[in-house]
């Protein structure tokens, strides 16, 4: 359960050094209080609660993407390209 | 891990925070494997937040970015997020079977640990600060 701890404490550190006044900081309290509430009424999160999540990581993910250089952007298209040749 | 063990390193983990006010926002320890996998993506999202922060300094013409540390910080960003995106979909899949709901908790328990070892080693903050900048 080490990695639980870890994870645990990822958030716990965001968390602490997050101004209130920062999205992160908003970001992480709505997500406290969706597992929060799942966890009060013994349910599974909703898709709400996953698209809610899903969207913020796609749209850093987009963003990050956007400085990945050409030669490394390309490298890492390679593996996905299907094989050549017979 | 036993409720006594949790509620310690829950103490721990505020004592060392030092902040009275965060007690309301901490997270709660996880029952399923797929709130151990939401925390996963909480916290990669937290994390993509710190290195898209610190890409912006490190690159402030996007266009003209290419720094082998971003490219690596990039990459290990991509790879978490296939790999925790995968394990959602195994949770959120409505399977019962529990070694394979744990096998995707693990795993982006994993993705995780592995991208913000990345962030580690190029001293990228998690947490950005307000105006996004690092």
């Amino acid at each position: 359960m080490e990695t639980l701890v870890l994870i645990l404490g990822v958030l716990k550190t965001a968390l602490a050094v997050a101004d209130a006044a920062s999205p992160v900081y908003t970001f992480l309290t709505s997500v406290v209080s969706r597992l929060e509430a799942a966890q009060a009424e013994n349910r599974d999160l909703t898709a709400e609660d996953w698209a809610y999540i899903d969207q913020l990581a796609a749209q850093y993910l987009t963003q990050l993407k956007g400085y990945h250089s050409v030669t490394a952007a390309l490298l890492a298209l390679a593996p996905a390209q299907p094989p050549t040749g017979t | 891990m036993t409720f006594n063990h949790r509620l310690s390193v829950f103490a721990a983990a505020l004592a060392l925070a030092g902040c009275s006010s965060i007690q309301a926002v901490v997270p709660p320890a996880p029952n399923t494997s797929a709130q151990v996998v939401y925390e996963a993506r909480a916290a990669q999202v937290t994390a993509a937040a710190g290195a898209l922060a610190w890409v912006k300094t490190v690159c402030p013409i996007q266009a003209t970015c290419n720094d082998p540390r971003v490219d690596a910080v990039v990459d290990g960003s991509i790879t978490a997020d296939t790999v925790i995106s995968t394990a959602e979909a195994t949770v959120r899949s409505g399977t019962s079977d529990s070694t394979a709901l744990q096998k995707a908790a693990t795993a982006a328990q994993n993705a995780l640990s592995a991208f913000q070892a990345i962030l580690t080693q190029y001293g990228v903050k998690v947490t950005p600060t307000p105006n996004g900048s690092s």
